[in-house]
């Protein structure tokens, strides 16, 4: 199969599953037993002011005709409501917020940055720190060493990370007072400011989720260690930094980017505890804000992002596979 | 014992070396010395190879020879002890610095392992490979000059398309073609002395013949000491001076290679050469059946079977037009190289693979068209013995239930009748009955494959396949296992189809022999008559790279191998 | 953002993005530090909230008069509160709450003089009588609606976006603004402080949508920066004059909210008082954990403050519904309810008192009674009798509860309280909070029970009473959760509701308050209480009697 071919196929089965989750986010909101317009109806709210609020949000159709609407949107655009307060939603239109009062498509044009911030710096610092100490504790197996790091990758999988950002926060945060207790600044603001409030939550992701690296980049280096090919490097006289950084790890992160593509693609689709902790705004609590205020749109707008993000990490993951490990080639 | 040498010291020389593991958990290993908390493994081992030479340390699983061949590169395990001498040229290699050793490594002392596709580094190509082999000892070197020196060396090892070899990936590559890379890995800093463990064992016999023509030519020309560790008496055959018999961590006799082959001294090494298969000795199965046998149903046939896959790479042709009759109580050979075709075909017969077209009958039933009751009626005709006990097995299940669980599908005997037909059946393969309620990790891989063995009969099967099932097993113990099988088949009456890549092998035991390449069905007929007087280029070219264990005519054989090969 | 669970308010306020809504009758205790000082000008001021949306559009907005919204659009009314007495109607923009004629049906306010925006353009009635009417568009819908079907009109008008205007308020001229109704309402000068009563010039909603990011500032401050669910910070209008304005003081020179800031987090941020926390106080109630430890330091304790008596927490009991028809299984209820239990589920006696009456305290013309004493934890031979004399037995209801861990351990207590009677089982049904309200406000009532709670929008009786007990709010959105039907009592409310004369009004809802506890349609559990967190450096924090909140308008900055 060729590239492209494989490229096509993938996308295809991407539409296919973005498709099929936005209709299954419109079931699972339409078997909801609360109703939406009653949120935007103010109080208090009488019958016909109701009707008025579910006819402008379009609730008052059938859950499929809505979806129909949610799907056309995309191609040709929405308009909400008519006359002089009309909304109107280009296309591609992921649906609109009559809570923000924004298009979902700018919501996540606005709040994906800073998710992508937490996400990407904490998945670099964590693989960094994963990789390391896994690695370590490989070469020094059933040392001291290996068992602290077995034992403490034990507690980071186990953590909380709401509890552990809280403890961090009121540990160098209030405590010690080095860092920002939360929010954050754009990057294109200021550079040193993004940084200094992104450090903390940065730390307690990278922390919790550097454990399960550890365990995986441990095991899949006692493995690799043990293969005739490590031995020909040895034999060759290479010595032992060289034998492990280049022959070994480089076997060892084929698995390892396997796991970090999609960690990092669910990621990047909100991290609701972090942001929520380090009150930052992000799609993880923009998706739990529209899940506790019923906001339909933005719902499976994020929802769809999501696992588009998803989707896309494991394309990408499946791609590297084949830049990372030869043998591998797409579509094979 | 070889005396002392005078004149210039030896590349290799090892004097009283011992080397021992400290213990983790309870090691059995049959001859261990335990001494608090550590098992020695090789017991005071004195030899020496000079250059120019080839000696051959021979033994069998657990004698200790690659954990020898291990300590001269300071490669041990960090759990092992190493006490002795070994000397490089001269100097003391036993305890010396981490850094003198690795200045060692690879270039006084060039390495050569078993497995070709194994010993490279999945992820980087064959040429970047031996790129870092002369980086490593000559940094100073340029690039330039470093990619010119890997083209020269993989000329220097016959490989034919060198650049483009050094531009693959090990996966692109053939077997014989990676292993001649690491050969000249290994030759690539000009090493006083080259390690060679069981640098064929991995690899197709014509491309063996091929490796241990250069092996020997290598030798000659750069004048090289190599340490050939093998336990392949016909390998040793052709290309040792002098041979270095290991048994349990000692050497139990040293001699020149036609003397120790003439004249073996000790027990083990006549035991060693006895059980080597020896090609072109006649089988006495039962004579081939006549011309009649038409009429009768046969045991298995197949009629002009084609099987496809579909790869990435497009549609490959596994199976190509095989028409092939397997008589009730017939014993028959199937002989070609990985990838020939001929494990697809016994999988065809059992129905674990569809066929493209033509048909395959299992006692007059088309397995490819028959469904429900007679699909497994089918079935139960035909027993399965493969090729690594090991992973055949179900390793949560006893050995008994893993014999009796055919019965369990195909019969309707009762839990007692079970028992008492997997007692018979152990006792039929020479087990002792205690051993139904053990694990498969608790026996050795000759008693597994005497398991699988009692499993594929438990059902009076018409057929027996058994593919490749010496393969993974020691020379002595492949030979038990073929003897078990012959007297089993001459007792019980079944059909055999022996799938093999050992020509030898296939000569003592079968009555009639097909021989397979790229699919193609090349020659079939009477295995004395295709052995003995083979009509097809292709079964000529494999019979004469087969060394035989016995060097006067292996030298011979060689002669008339090169000739062959220059022909074709 | 979250309600503490113990607020398990009706409908109402699940939704609001501001937690600055509602509130109840309060008065001050417990707090050393809820008290006034002397105004300081200057400073900057920090308030955090986990909301992660403000939202300043005066048509879309619940929040009450003195909170957030107050400080940057002023209304035709506002409110004075105070530690120490009733929540009073006082002028804003107008010149005095309202002049009644027509028996109430009509209501005629006069501007002040020099009222300017903060781009210095004059404010007028036009501007006011267009505020209210884009209220009424259903994009902008969502605020308090309370005119919308008082005005004559209202319920078929759709804002003014296609040209229409709503005839019933006229602008004779600048300075004159004059509202009729479809009946006679006498708490109108309450309404009109209500969101939708602030000046919108026609001239600035040119994208209705996003008005709300900088509406035009009639207050002391206007906001200079918006980052939705970041920031949002305001300075001074430099055109607002503190001469026409009683209802503000305006001290911080500039104010900044923190959205999104986790109720935890920003508990201890403030106990810390660390940097610009000395200078911020906290919007959300303080938490469970954190309540205990400023309580448990009074290096903290006095920078705590907590409320009076606020939200009526109370059990609905379904009257048309089977063996809760009977008003003697109701009253045997109100007999049985073990009021000490429930607190302590709602976490002690800092969360709440017990109640008894309807109307919560603070309001006006409320009237302390028990019909059904009952003790610290409940009469249970008194409700066994009345239960037997019912004639009911083996009673088997359902009580919908939201699923947040504390209403949950109040319905366990309600649960057990209940069955001492013997021979009633009650089942609980949590729900999640958007379809609880759902369950109860729309629909057939397809329930027994409900636990439910109630504040006020603004502080007269009429707002405990009329959106709980008149028939009118059963079901269709309605909180007429007992789904209660007594002809005598709506009379009682209609009329009461007309009466412009406060005295007698306030009679008369005392009178409704007592005629519906005679038929027990709910058992009234307990008053709660708020509490929240400031800085060392934040002066004149204080929560008045009413709402449970800390008016916002008068907080000052110690230099």
């Amino acid at each position: 199969m060729t590239f492209a071919r494989f490229v096509l196929s993938r996308l295809a089965g991407m539409v296919i599953v973005l498709l099929a989750i936005a209709l299954i986010s419109y079931l699972i909101f339409y078997l909801l037993p609360a109703n939406p317009a009653q949120l935007s109806c103010g109080r208090p709210c009488t019958p016909d002011r109701l009707a008025q609020a579910e006819a402008f949000m379009g609730l008052d159709k059938p859950w499929w005709a809505q979806f129909l609407t949610f799907l056309g949107g995309f191609f040709v655009g929405r308009t909400f409501g008519v006359g002089g307060t009309a909304i109107h939603c280009d296309a591609p239109c992921f649906g609109y917020s009559f809570r923000l009062s924004e298009s979902v498509t700018q919501l996540i044009a606005e709040r994906a940055p800073v998710t992508f911030s937490i996400a990407i710096g904490a998945a670099v610092l964590w693989l960094l720190l994963g990789v390391s100490t896994g690695v370590a504790s490989a070469l020094r197996r059933g040392s001291l060493i290996d068992r602290s790091l077995t034992t403490l990758s034990v507690a980071g999988v186990s953590a909380p990370a709401y509890l552990v950002g809280l403890l961090g926060i009121f540990l160098f945060g209030f405590t010690l007072n080095m860092v920002p207790v939360g929010g954050y600044v754009p990057l294109t603001q200021s550079p040193v400011q993004w940084l200094w409030h992104l450090i903390l939550p940065w730390i307690v992701l990278a922390l919790l989720n550097a454990a399960i690296y550890t365990r995986l980049t441990r095991g899949e280096m006692l493995e690799v260690m043990g293969e005739d090919y490590i031995r020909t490097a040895r034999a060759k006289g290479l010595r032992e930094g060289r034998v492990v950084g280049r022959h070994a790890l480089r076997n060892v992160l084929i698995p390892v980017a396997t796991v970090f593509g999609l960690d990092l693609g669910s990621l990047l689709g909100g991290a609701i505890l972090t942001e929520k902790v380090f009150a930052m705004q992000g799609l993880g609590s923009l998706l739990l804000d529209a899940v506790g205020n019923l906001d339909l749109q933005v719902l499976v707008g994020v929802t769809l992002f999501s696992a588009f993000l998803i989707i896309l990490a494991n394309v990408v993951v499946d791609i590297s596979y084949g830049l990372l490990d030869p043998r591998v080639k797409a579509g094979g | 014992m070889t005396a002392p040498t005078p004149g210039p010291a030896p590349a290799l020389a090892v004097h009283d070396l011992r080397i021992a593991f400290a213990r983790e958990g309870a090691d059995t290993r049959p001859g261990a010395v335990g001494d608090g908390g550590v098992t020695e493994v090789v017991h005071g081992v004195d030899f020496a190879v000079e250059r120019g030479r080839v000696l051959a340390l021979v033994g069998e699983s657990g004698s200790g020879k690659s954990v020898t061949a291990m300590s001269v590169l300071g490669l041990l395990p960090g759990t092992a002890r190493a006490t002795g001498r070994i000397e490089i040229d001269g100097a003391e290699v036993l305890g010396a610095p981490e850094e003198t050793l690795r200045a060692l490594r690879g270039r006084a002392v060039g390495t050569v392992f078993q497995e070709p596709s194994s010993a490279l580094n999945p992820v980087f190509t064959v040429g970047d490979q031996i790129v870092e082999a002369i980086w490593a000892h000559h940094p100073e070197t340029t690039p330039a000059q470093r990619r010119q020196r890997v083209v020269e060396l993989l000329e220097a090892v016959g490989v034919a398309d060198p650049r483009r070899i050094a531009r693959s990936y090990p996966h692109q590559a053939s077997g014989g073609q990676l292993q001649r890379a690491v050969i000249a890995m290994a030759i690539s800093n000009d090493p006083t002395l080259l390690i060679a463990d069981e640098p064929t064992t991995a690899l197709d016999v014509t491309v063996q013949a091929g490796i241990l023509e250069l092996l020997r030519d290598l030798t000659r020309r750069l004048d090289t000491a190599v340490l050939l560790i093998t336990h392949d008496m016909g390998v040793v055959a052709d290309v040792a001076d002098e041979v270095a018999v290991m048994e349990q961590g000692s050497i139990v006799e040293t001699a020149p290679t036609r003397q120790l082959f003439a004249a073996p001294r000790h027990a083990y090494t006549r035991s060693l050469l006895g059980a080597v298969p020896e090609l072109g000795v006649r089988s006495r199965g039962p004579v081939p059946a006549d011309e009649d046998a038409g009429t009768t149903t046969a045991a298995a046939e197949l009629v002009d079977a084609v099987v496809t896959f579909r790869g990435s790479s497009g549609t490959t042709t596994a199976v190509d037009h095989v028409s092939l009759r397997i008589e009730p109580g017939e014993f028959v050979g199937l002989v070609g190289e990985s990838g020939s075709g001929k494990s697809t075909i016994g999988r065809t017969l059992s129905g674990l693979v569809p066929l493209t077209s033509g048909r395959a009958l299992l006692a007059g039933i088309d397995v490819g068209t028959a469904r429900g009751s007679t699909l497994r009626r089918a079935r139960s005709e035909l027993g399965l013995v493969f090729q690594d006990p090991a992973s055949s097995l179900n390793p949560r299940h006893t050995v008994g239930r893993s014999i009796a669980d055919p019965l369990r599908l195909h019969t309707d005997l009762d839990q007692p009748a079970r028992r008492a037909r997997v007692l018979e059946l152990l006792d039929a393969v020479r087990l002792a009955p205690a051993l139904a309620d053990r694990y498969p990790h608790e026996l050795s891989g000759g008693q597994r494959q005497r398991v699988a063995i009692a499993r594929a009969l438990s059902c009076r099967p018409t057929l027996l396949i058994a593919d490749e099932p010496t393969s993974a097993l020691d020379v002595s113990v492949q030979q038990q296992i073929l003897e078990l099988l012959r007297r089993l088949q001459a007792e019980l009456g079944f059909a055999c189809l022996f799938i093999s890549h050992d020509l030898a092998v296939v000569g003592e035991l079968t009555t009639r022999v097909g021989v397979l390449r790229a699919g193609r069905l090349v020659e079939q007929g009477p295995t004395a008559t295709v052995l003995g007087d083979p009509q097809d280029a292709y079964t000529r070219r494999l019979l004469a790279a087969v060394p035989v264990p016995d060097p006067e005519r292996q030298a011979e054989r060689r002669r008339r191998w090169r000739e062959l090969a220059e022909t074709s | 953002m979250k309600k503490p669970p113990r607020a398990l308010r009706v409908l109402g306020v699940v939704a609001a993005g501001l937690l600055l809504v509602s509130g109840c009758n309060a008065n001050p205790s417990q707090s050393s530090s809820n008290q006034t000082t002397a105004a300081t000008k200057g400073g900057d001021l920090t308030i955090l909230t986990s909301s992660t949306q403000l939202n300043f559009d005066p048509a879309k907005s619940q929040s009450l008069a003195i909170t957030s919204l107050g400080l940057v659009l002023r209304r035709l009314t506002s409110w004075e509160t105070s530690p120490n007495a009733p929540t009073k109607v006082i002028p804003d923009l107008a010149t005095d709450t309202g002049r009644p004629s027509d028996g109430g049906r009509t209501w005629t306010y006069t501007l002040k003089d020099g009222l300017k925006y903060d781009d210095g353009t004059p404010i007028t009635s036009e501007d006011i009588k267009y505020g209210v009417e884009r209220s009424f568009a259903p994009q902008l819908s969502g605020g308090l609606s309370y005119h919308k079907s008082l005005l004559v009109g209202g319920s078929s008008y759709g804002g003014p976006y296609d040209g229409k205007q709503l005839s019933s308020i006229e602008t004779p001229n600048d300075k004159t603004i004059v509202f009729h109704l479809n009946a006679p309402y006498g708490d109108w000068p309450w309404i009109v402080s209500m969101g939708a009563f602030a000046p919108v010039p026609k001239a600035k909603d040119t994208n209705p949508a996003t008005y709300g990011n900088d509406p035009a500032a009639s207050g002391p401050y206007k906001i200079d920066k918006l980052q939705q669910g970041v920031s949002l910070t305001m300075s001074r209008n430099p055109n607002w004059s503190q001469a026409t304005d009683q209802a503000r003081t305006a001290g911080p020179d500039t104010i900044t909210f923190k959205m999104g800031q986790d109720e935890t987090v920003q508990a201890q941020a403030l106990i810390s008082d660390s940097g610009a926390n000395a200078t911020s106080f906290g919007a959300d109630f303080v938490p469970a954990a954190q309540l205990a430890q400023a309580q448990g330091n009074p290096q903290v304790g006095n920078r705590l403050v907590t409320s009076a008596d606020g939200a009526l927490n109370f059990l609905s009991m379904n009257t048309q519904r089977g063996a809760l028809k009977n008003v003697k299984v109701r009253q045997a209820f109100n007999y049985a309810i073990d009021r000490k239990a429930f607190i302590t589920a709602s976490g002690g006696s800092v969360s709440g008192d017990p109640a008894t009456t309807l109307i919560t305290p603070g309001i006006p013309g409320r009237q302390v009674y028990d019909d059904y004493p009952a003790g610290d934890d409940g009469d249970v031979a008194k409700a066994k009798q009345l239960l037997s004399e019912s004639g009911q037995s083996n009673l088997k209801l359902t009580l919908l509860v939201s699923n947040q861990p504390i209403a949950l351990a109040q319905a366990q207590a309600i649960q057990q309280a209940l069955q001492r009677i013997g021979g009633v089982t009650i089942t609980l049904r949590p729900l999640d909070d958007n379809a609880l309200s759902s369950a109860v406000t729309q629909g057939n009532g397809d329930y027994d029970l409900y636990l439910g709670s109630w504040q006020p929008d603004f502080p007269s009786a009429n707002g405990n009473i009329q959106p709980l007990f008149d028939s009118s709010q059963i079901g269709n959105g309605g909180y007429n959760t007992s789904r209660y039907d007594n002809a005598k009592v709506d009379a009682l409310i209609k009329q009461a509701t007309g009466e412009v004369d406060q005295t007698k009004a306030e009679a008369l809802w005392a009178e409704a308050d007592k005629a519906i506890m005679a038929d027990a349609p709910v058992v009234p559990l307990s008053y709660a209480k708020n509490s929240f967190l400031h800085g060392s450096k934040v002066q004149n924090f204080f929560i008045g009697e009413f709402p449970a909140y800390p008016n916002y308008l008068r907080v000052t900055v110690s230099r």
